[in-house]
């Protein structure tokens, strides 16, 4: 069968490696379009194993590798390991997840298997002109569409964008599974360890409400805006977007999003939150979002329930006025 | 204590995007941004803290040198001479003939040709550009170059030989990678790793004086696998909720009013 779309799931040893199933989905949708087959490879510490179980319940065929734990992070080494295992085999595209250590890797492949390479894709397309790779840029103001420049195209899978369950349309059966030996040519570098956070800040998982404040906040001072609208609830915590905690603002332990929390409140109230796709990340999970930012334009009004286009340092005063006033009730 | 004849030469990578806040446009061709007076360009934010970074390592190694280099069109000028009043020693404009997208395969080839015979002990980028968001031109680099890589730092520490760095690397909440990378190699720099200072006002009279050297980097780019831009579409599309109108006030009242509704209050 003509494998022509080649998964790589890299379990780096991060988050929960959810992210197989999504890889699999955009695969497929991949596929409907090129009309080749799917196969995947899984590096990790245990590569092999994992290979044997996504070929039974993906049924399609595919190849691990055991990467020992200090080579874990040599994305060096691992690019040049897995152009050594394509080499007989047809690929034109790579899928890898766009988290951190996936675009680290997903550079060093492009440049190893002298592909093209697009990042964070969200959709996918048929067009004329081919087959269009979607990704939002600048914050989410735009969408760009790009398409492969070469036969072969290394992509970075935005997660969260594609459905994890489910399979490949049409697959019965089951897939083989062929374990490779890691062979490190590249080194450099070692693994040290993992530091694991010792936070005990749990504010944000326990709250109802979270009104959360992005750098259009302008200043530390503003941040009592946004203390006095959490007043307003019986059960509110405050969270800060990345650079609000890089600013001090807040602690690292009120961070949301990609690399901070997985909020999951009755409400999320982002004030002068762009609605940047690391943040975005970190909200998936709140049953209601609101949020006022003076920029029309801004993407997070693509996610907002409730939209108030409007300066915070005007709109929350007033808020917390007419709820103090009783103005309505 | 650190031998006395180790010094390092450092290679930071700046990317110059447009001020995001502001009102933004296609071009003709619907392909990037329309350039214009109305769109301010500065420094991408994550560079600043690759010069920060940068610095404070000169700061503990006396001797050694930073570089900063930027590939774009002429206006990349403004934000190289900003990394001078920042704390670069030498800056190089690789210039372009576009002022539109240009891609990563694009970008790293260039500065991996400029970087290749001038012997960096460490290149050091962003973890991400602002504008396009791709975070793969430092990885890009260091596989061109044949050099090891960290991504997403948020610690540094260099041996006292001069040889190798232990660093720690953001993969999220709820842990860091601890590595150690012979030299030379290169690091992507996370956010919140320092707090990037204002210019002095010595480096600012510095970067007034100095000159910048423009880079031509020869050799065949045809053989380049770039994707192809078939475009940008504005976001976004449609507003997913309600949006409120009328006066301040109204607006308050309004969303006071679902808030009861849903019993959030
Ligand atoms: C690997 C990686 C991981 C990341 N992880 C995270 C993460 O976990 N969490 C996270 O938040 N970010 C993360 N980021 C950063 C992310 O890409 C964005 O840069 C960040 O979310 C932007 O924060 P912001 O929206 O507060 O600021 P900005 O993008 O600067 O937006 C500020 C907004 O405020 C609005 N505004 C300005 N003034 C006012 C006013 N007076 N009234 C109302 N609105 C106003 C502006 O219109 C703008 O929309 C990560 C980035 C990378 C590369
Ligand atoms: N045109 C450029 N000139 C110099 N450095 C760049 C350029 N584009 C990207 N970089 C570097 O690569 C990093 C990541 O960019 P990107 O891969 O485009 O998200 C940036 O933070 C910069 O350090």
């Amino acid at each position: 069968m003509n494998n022509d779309i080649m998964i790589i799931h890299y379990s780096h040893g991060g988050e929960a490696p959810s992210s197989l199933g999504e890889l699999v989905n955009f695969a497929a949708a991949l596929a409907s379009h090129t009309g080749g087959g799917v196969a995947a490879l899984l590096v990790g510490t245990d590569g092999c194993v994992q290979a044997s179980e996504a070929a039974r319940t993906f049924r399609i065929n595919t190849h691990g590798v055991d990467v020992p734990v200090s080579s874990l992070h040599d994305t060096q080494a691992i690019a040049g390991c897995v152009r050594d295992i394509l080499a007989g085999i047809g690929v034109r595209y790579l899928c890898v997840t766009h988290d951190v250590p996936g675009s680290h890797l997903a550079g060093g492949l492009a440049v190893y298997l002298d592909a093209c390479c697009i990042t964070a894709v969200e959709r996918i397309s048929g067009s004329a002109a081919g087959i269009a790779f979607e990704r939002t840029i600048m914050n989410g103001k735009f969408r760009m569409s790009a398409g492969s420049g070469g036969p072969r195209t290394v992509v970075t899978v935005m997660p969260g964008s594609f459905a994890r369950g489910g399979g490949i349309a049409g697959t019965t059966g089951r897939g083989g599974a062929v374990c490779h030996q890691f062979l490190n040519t590249a080194g450099g570098i070692v693994s040290a360890g993992c530091i694991p956070a010792s936070e005990s800040d749990r504010a944000l998982d326990e709250a109802e409400v979270i009104i959360a404040a992005g750098r259009g906040i302008g200043s530390r001072e503003n941040l009592s805006l946004i203390r006095e609208t959490a007043g307003l609830f019986r059960n509110a915590a405050i969270a800060g977007s990345r650079p609000v905690c890089d600013f001090d603002w807040l602690p690292y332990s009120r961070q949301v999003g990609m690399t901070g929390r997985k909020v999951s409140p009755k409400m999320y109230f982002a004030c002068g939150i762009s609605g940047a796709q690391q943040h975005i990340a970190g909200i998936t999970g709140a049953r209601f979002i609101v949020a006022v930012n003076s920029d029309p334009k801004a993407a997070i009004f693509s996610v907002a329930d409730v939209c108030i286009v409007d300066d915070l340092r005007g709109f929350l005063p007033a808020l917390c006025e007419r709820a103090m006033t009783g103005g309505v009730g | 204590m650190r031998a006395c004849c180790v010094t390092m030469k450092i290679l930071v990578c700046i990317k110059q995007v447009p001020d995001l806040d502001a009102h933004l446009e296609r071009n003709e061709s619907l392909t990037w941004i329309r350039e214009g007076a109305s769109v301010g360009y500065r420094m991408n934010r994550y560079d600043e803290f690759a010069i920060e970074e940068a610095v404070r390592i000169r700061e503990r190694i006396s001797g050694t040198v930073i570089d900063a280099v930027s590939v774009g069109p002429g206006r990349v000028l403004s934000a190289l001479k900003r990394s001078l009043e920042k704390g670069v020693d030498e800056v190089f404009h690789i210039p372009v003939d576009t002022a539109g997208h240009i891609s990563a395969a694009t970008v790293s080839w260039l500065i991996a040709e400029f970087a290749r015979s001038r012997s960096y002990d460490l290149i050091v980028c962003g973890v991400m550009a602002e504008d396009d968001m791709q975070g793969i031109v430092g990885p890009m680099i260091a596989a061109r170059l044949g050099i090891p890589s960290a991504v997403s730092i948020l610690f540094e520490e260099l041996n006292e030989t001069g040889t190798a760095v232990t660093v720690e690397c953001e993969v999220d909440a709820e842990s860091r990678n601890r590595l150690i990378l012979d030299l030379p190699c290169l690091l992507t720099v996370q956010t919140g790793i320092n707090r990037p200072r204002y210019p002095s006002l010595s480096n600012v009279m510095r970067a007034k004086a100095k000159g910048i050297a423009v880079i031509d980097v020869s050799g065949d780019m045809t053989g380049l696998r770039t994707e192809i831009n078939y475009g940008l579409a504005a976001l976004p599309d449609a507003k997913k909720g309600i949006v409120l109108n009328g006066s301040r006030e109204e607006k308050a009242d309004a969303l006071l009013k679902i808030l009861h509704e849903r019993s959030l209050l």
